[in-house]
């Protein structure tokens, strides 16, 4: 068992390395960079002439290392992340960019864990209601009900929460993770109520993409698993039906829902990160696109890998759960 | 048990026979063809020139249809009511009236704005007003211009978009699956790591990064192009990944040892044999991919960071809904996201119902 | 009472999309206590059916019809609620199904799967429970219980969970056992150590069992008396002696004569040699993960077999799973050689050329000559094409006849030939039953009209009486194309009734080989003893 988990972790070194490769040379494709950026910003404000913003782009230019071949500029971010956790400088804020990636990811993590939690065990209940009674009022229901959540865009949700907390209930619970009393009073469970009051949007959100998403498939499965002859089985011992479907169903049911989770994971992540986006909630997604928008190169292939390394590492956990839950994976 | 009938019964039969005894993928059916037709059609049906502003008519709400005034008097021509606009001394807030003087009369395939269709120049239209009459059945925008109209042209932007990106990924998909299932070796090795590759990276964030390589000022049809191009180079890994799956699992079936036995070909087994059996679960996760498909191009537009006008997206239409107090004073605008809905529900309805109709006993495929 | 079951019209209807279905018409019969009842027929007979009417374990969508009286050890349980029925499943009744496969939950071991019917119906310690799944492993007759227990079910080979299956049925010392076909999918030997169980336990425990099957040979075997079920009625009911010696019944009689018959079998000895294999050795290479490790798993499915055909001869192949009879066949006709890491070495010959070493497009031509006919009439056909497509594509690619009219005149002539309406040939497979679907798969084969035919278990996955027809069909046609078989079967009474020459297969290995008859009469290898005791003994 331990071997089986070295070995899957062992090989997703490689995929990563050459994921990161790819995430480094796509950051470099736009034409000019930061320096270029920052001169037409100064130039828009500061009204400097031609001359001195040639200047001024490669003094930048030098500070920041721009003016390297491509790999080593390569080979020096990676050496950075492995060895120190260094992932550059943030050209715009002036900060390392790990200081803001400490500052923003974990809450992402978090809430994406979170939101990951409910989908699952929410969306898997309402699967086996909906499979139970099939093709009854409350599979029906259910169905509509999963439709709706993988339909209905998520940035409109996210718009008319907004607008409905914003206009409608006046609230001051927008934007930002927390109101600017409890911004820089230490952690406490009024602080962390009022963060819940800001931020549960997009956990309503996410969840409800990835719940309609388990929901069905754990439908699906459930009605394949009721087909099979250990049910029979199970039933000829003298089993009632509930006892067949909990004992003997639904744990067998689960096993292709952890294989899914490889797609139900990264679905959610997304819809917490267009939620976000959408609400100005301070967590990976805006800080994503702002970076993109400023070609903070650093910044955005920071935050791309980071992404990356989450939903392999999710992958690997899904299938180390499959390994436990399956002992015909476990053993081979 | 001899066939009973005397017409054939295809395999093409027995599933249009599944699929339609499925009242929900009646109903998506119903609402696919609607949004071809639209885009189709767009120009005919439109009311007005989508692009075209009016600013006497800016942020108009929608107007209803009468066919009695306020005197019950009937007219057979349909009219609406056309607005004064007021100012609240109170609250400062401009105010919609109706003004019971002004009739608009709706006209049935008469002339109105020009466009061209199949190379021809027509002014034909299903309704429109005449002189300077308006009636916005959705409202107008900031600009005056019809929200209806602009719904209209978006659905073509949309449709033809979604095709494009589903033409890309099926052709690579079905290559690159069935090559990989039926040679195997080493090509299936190489290739399975390309796909989990394409897999790994989260789809979100790289879509974001790359449309941010577009330069600026780039013509909007070829960010158009691109766009379509970029959102193939991820997605393409699912599909080839169930043709693999599907593939694998037909290989074994007797009935390709049975072609090989009579002497056929690789090329023939692949294209007669494995091609025909494969298509129909391609037809389905291609209707279940476009719904994303149009849902991450409206995210996108909707962000401004994706169809650039003049092209009219749904998405971009949404994006100048993005202040909120336009969405309280003038929740209109808010429209075209019922044409999103519609879509991707009836794509959504659609496809469910054809995989319950191609493979009534299917297990869930290994995603 | 002498009866410990009572059935006064059964009757079970099916409500399907396609309107109501009749299942079971009104059947009555009584299983006496302590005897064998063989309930014996077709597909579609409604065998199946009726056994699940009785412990109740019916579809959502079947109707059983109020009636019906079922009565159980003098009790009226077909007015028992579902509550009460749960209380007499699993230990007053119980049941063993078909698939030993799927029978057995995956996730969970053998001693949990066992001790759950124990616990359902009565109070044990969890010491009790062990010693008592270890007492049930050993009247199973299970190697080395004690490992077992902590076993799961995809460690343990398809007898061995039969008898967990059994285990568990016996668990509460039942009154009655329903057997629904619980050896047909597991190999002859198996079987017979399955049946031989099933009786000994029966005397232990004077149970009565009600053994579905479609196999006259386990019918013999086994059972007291016997029901003949066709089409939802039951034909005839009696002793089975009776029944097998003097079959009043139109149908019984009609079933009982489509056993393959012995016949005499010529075939001239001194013709040309077809087919020679020479030294035939197949290896696959699997690439395996053993303990984390990639290792190759080296198996020799072939093991240094010569053999030799002569024209319009019959060689019968015989051999249970795994012996290698399949891939033997393959082989010969080049159909192995693709799948990857094969090894492959020895000759073939085809008359006089040497066909094992040429390449893809040299062996072209000698697919017209060498045709095969596979098991499952269900997986041979593409689903998409149309009958003429499918029978036309030898045609077109082993003789490239361009001509539209040449290939439509001989579709139809071998349409004829083979008992299917030529009109019908724009029809699809699933429109078609098993039985002409084999034949539509035999067209594909003899349109090309081809010297050598290899017959892999072409009716195995047949109704006993189209077996017989198929079965004449292909001595219909050798006799008149003077055609070659390799007829390849697990079932003894079908190779005897065809082959003219015999190889008994075991692992790969040849354990003997002749004529046919002498084999039969004076088998010579223990293994072949088995074989035929498993196939023909008949106990009363």
């Amino acid at each position: 068992m331990l071997s089986f988990i070295i070995r899957r972790i062992l090989y997703s070194i490689p995929l990563l390395f050459i994921i990161s490769i790819l995430i480094f040379f796509i950051i470099q494709l736009p034409p000019g960079d930061y320096a270029t950026w920052y001169v037409s910003q100064t130039k828009a404000l500061a009204n400097i002439t031609q001359e001195q913003a040639i200047e001024l782009t490669i003094t930048l230019r030098e500070k920041y290392g721009l003016n390297d071949p491509i790999v080593f500029q390569y080979l020096n971010w990676i050496k950075n992340i492995i060895f120190y956790f260094d992932f550059g400088f943030s050209m715009h804020y002036n900060k390392p960019v790990s200081e803001m990636l400490a500052d923003r990811l974990p809450r992402t993590l978090i809430i994406a864990l979170i939101c990951h939690f409910f989908a699952t065990t929410i969306g898997v209940t309402i699967g086996i209601y909906a499979a139970k009674n099939q093709n009854k009022l409350g599979d029906n229901i259910a169905t509509i009900f999963a439709f709706l959540g993988m339909t209905i865009p998520r940035f409109f949700l996210a718009l008319l929460i907004m607008y409905w907390l914003a206009i409608v209930l006046n609230s001051d619970n927008t934007g930002s993770m927390y109101s600017p009393y409890y911004a820089v009073q230490p952690m406490s469970f009024a602080k962390l109520w009022n963060g819940i009051l800001h931020i549960w949007p997009i956990f309503a959100i996410a969840v409800l993409g990835g719940l309609a998403y388990n929901m069905r498939v754990m439908r699906g499965n459930l009605l394949d698993v009721m087909r099979m002859q250990y049910i029979e089985t199970a039933r000829a011992k003298g089993l009632s039906e509930n006892q067949t479907l909990y004992r003997h169903a639904v744990p067998n049911a689960l096993h292709p829902l952890v294989m899914f989770q490889g797609i139900a994971l990264p679905y959610m992540l997304m819809g917490e990160l267009e939620a976000a986006i959408v609400l100005s909630i301070p967590t990976a997604g805006p800080l994503l696109v702002e970076s993109i928008q400023r070609q903070d190169t650093y910044t955005t292939a920071a935050i791309l890998f980071c992404l990356t390394v989450i939903l392999v590492i999710g992958n690997i956990i899904a299938d180390i759960l499959l390994a436990v839950l399956d002992p015909r994976v476990r053993q081979n | 048990m001899k066939a009973k009938n005397n017409i054939p019964n295809s395999y093409f039969s027995l599933v249009r026979k599944r699929f339609f005894a499925n009242r929900v993928g009646i109903l998506g059916l119903v609402f696919v063809f609607l949004l071809i037709f639209t885009a189709v059609f767009a120009d005919f049906l439109s009311p007005y020139n989508p692009a075209g502003r009016d600013s006497d008519r800016v942020f108009y709400p929608p107007q209803g249809i009468n066919f009695f005034d306020e005197d019950y008097n009937f007219s057979l021509r349909p009219f609406a009511y056309g607005f004064i606009e007021g100012f609240d001394p109170d609250t400062f807030e401009p105010t919609m009236e109706i003004d019971y003087s002004q009739k608009n009369y709706i006209y049935f395939f008469t002339r109105g704005w020009e466009y061209k269709f199949l190379g021809l120049n027509l002014d034909i239209h299903l309704f429109t007003t005449k002189d300077n009459s308006k009636i916005f059945l959705l409202g107008s925008d900031a600009y005056g211009r019809d929200m209806l109209s602009r719904v209209f042209k978006g659905s073509r932007v949309t449709l033809l978009f979604a095709l494009i990106v589903v033409s890309i990924t099926t052709v690579i998909g079905i290559l690159v699956g069935i090559s990989s299932g039926y040679f195997a070796g080493k090509f299936d090795i190489a290739t399975q790591r390309i796909t989990e590759l394409a897999l790994a990276f989260p789809e979100l964030p790289l879509y974001l990064s790359l449309v941010a390589i577009l330069p600026r000022q780039m013509d909007p049809f070829l960010v158009f192009i691109f766009m379509a191009f970029i959102l193939s180079s991820l997605k393409w890994a699912q599909l080839s990944r169930e043709v693999r799956g599907k593939t694998l699992s037909l290989r074994r079936l007797d009935y390709i040892k049975a072609a090989e036995a009579l002497g056929s070909n690789d090329m023939r087994i692949i294209v007669k044999h494995l091609l025909p059996n494969v298509t129909s679960h391609v037809i389905v996760s291609v209707s279940l991919l476009i719904p994303s498909v149009i849902l991450t191009e409206s995210f996108f537009s909707f962000l401004g960071l994706g169809i650039q006008s003049p092209f009219v997206s749904w998405g971009l239409q949404l994006n100048s809904a993005q202040d909120l107090r336009t969405i309280g004073s003038y929740p209109w605008v808010l429209s075209p996201v019922f044409a999103i809905l519609i879509s991707v529900l009836g794509f959504n309805a659609f496809g469910d119902a054809l995989r319950d109709a191609i493979d009534p006993y299917a297990t869930t495929t290994k995603k | 009472m002498n009866n410990l079951v009572e059935i006064e019209n059964l009757r079970v209807k099916f409500n399907t999309d396609s309107g109501e279905v009749n299942a079971v018409n009104g059947i009555s019969f009584n299983i006496k206590k302590g005897e064998t009842l063989a309930l014996v027929g077709e597909s579609g007979s409604g065998k199946s059916v009726t056994a699940r009417g009785i412990i109740r374990l019916l579809a959502n969508n079947a109707v059983l019809s109020k009636e019906t009286k079922i009565t159980f050890d003098g009790k009226n349980i077909n007015t028992y609620s579902e509550k009460e029925y749960q209380k007499i499943r699993g230990k007053k009744i119980s049941m063993i199904f078909q698939e030993p496969m799927s029978s057995l939950n995956p996730i969970y071991t053998i001693e949990n799967q066992i001790s759950e019917v124990l616990k359902i119906h009565d109070k044990y310690s969890d010491k009790k429970l062990k010693e008592k799944c270890l007492e049930l492993l050993k009247q199973v007759q299970i190697p080395e219980p004690e490992s077992r227990l902590s076993q799961y079910p995809h460690q343990l080979s398809g007898g061995q969970r039969q008898r967990i299956m059994i285990a568990i049925a016996i668990a509460n010392n039942p009154d009655l056992l329903i057997a629904d076909e619980p050896t047909t999918a597991l190999d002859v030997t198996v079987q017979t150590e399955i049946l031989k169980l099933l009786q000994s336990l029966q005397k232990k425990y004077q149970m009565s069992i009600l053994f579905i099957t479609h196999d006259l040979t386990i019918v013999r075997q086994i059972s007291d008396r016997v029901c003949v079920m066709y089409n939802g009625d039951i034909k005839e009911t009696g002793n089975t002696k009776e029944i097998f010696d003097n079959p009043q019944d139109d149908y019984t009689k009609h079933l009982l004569s489509s056993e393959p018959e012995e016949r005499e079998l010529f075939y001239d000895k001194n013709g040309k040699n077809i087919i020679t294999g020479k030294d035939l050795n197949i290896t696959f290479n699997t690439k395996v993960k053993v303990a984390g490790r990639n290792k190759t798993l080296s198996i020799k499915a072939v093991n240094n077999i010569s053999l030799n055909l002569q024209e319009g001869e019959t060689l019968g192949i015989v051999g249970e799973s795994g012996s290698g009879k399949t891939t033997l066949g393959q082989t010969l006709l080049r159909l192995i050689d693709r799948e990857s890491n094969t090894e492959i070495s020895g000759d073939i010959n085809f008359f006089d050329d040497k066909i094992d070493k040429l390449s893809r497009k040299q062996f072209k031509p000698f697919r017209n000559q060498m045709q095969i006919v596979f098991q499952d009439p269900y997986a041979s056909l593409n689903p998409r094409l149309s009958v003429k497509q499918i029978i036309e594509e030898g045609l077109i690619v082993a003789q490239n006849i361009k001509n539209k009219k040449e290939r439509l005149d001989k579709i139809e002539h071998i349409m004829n030939e083979v008992g299917l309406e030529p009109n019908s040939m724009q029809r699809f497979p699933h429109e078609f039953s098993g039985g002409q679907r084999q034949r539509i798969a035999i067209a594909r084969s003899f349109v090309l009209n081809p010297k050598f035919v290899l017959l892999d278990e072409p009716t195995s996955a047949l109704d006993l009486s189209i077996q017989k027809q198929i079965l004449e069909l292909l001595l219909q046609l050798q006799s008149n194309y003077k055609t070659t078989y390799i007829f390849i079967s697990h079932d003894l009474r079908v190779i005897r009734s065809i082959s003219h020459n015999l190889i008994v297969m075991k692992d790969g290995s040849i354990l003997e080989q002749g004529e046919a008859k002498n084999i039969l009469n004076n088998p010579q290898n223990d293994y072949t003893k088995n074989l035929i005791k498993s196939a023909f003994e008949i106990v009363y």
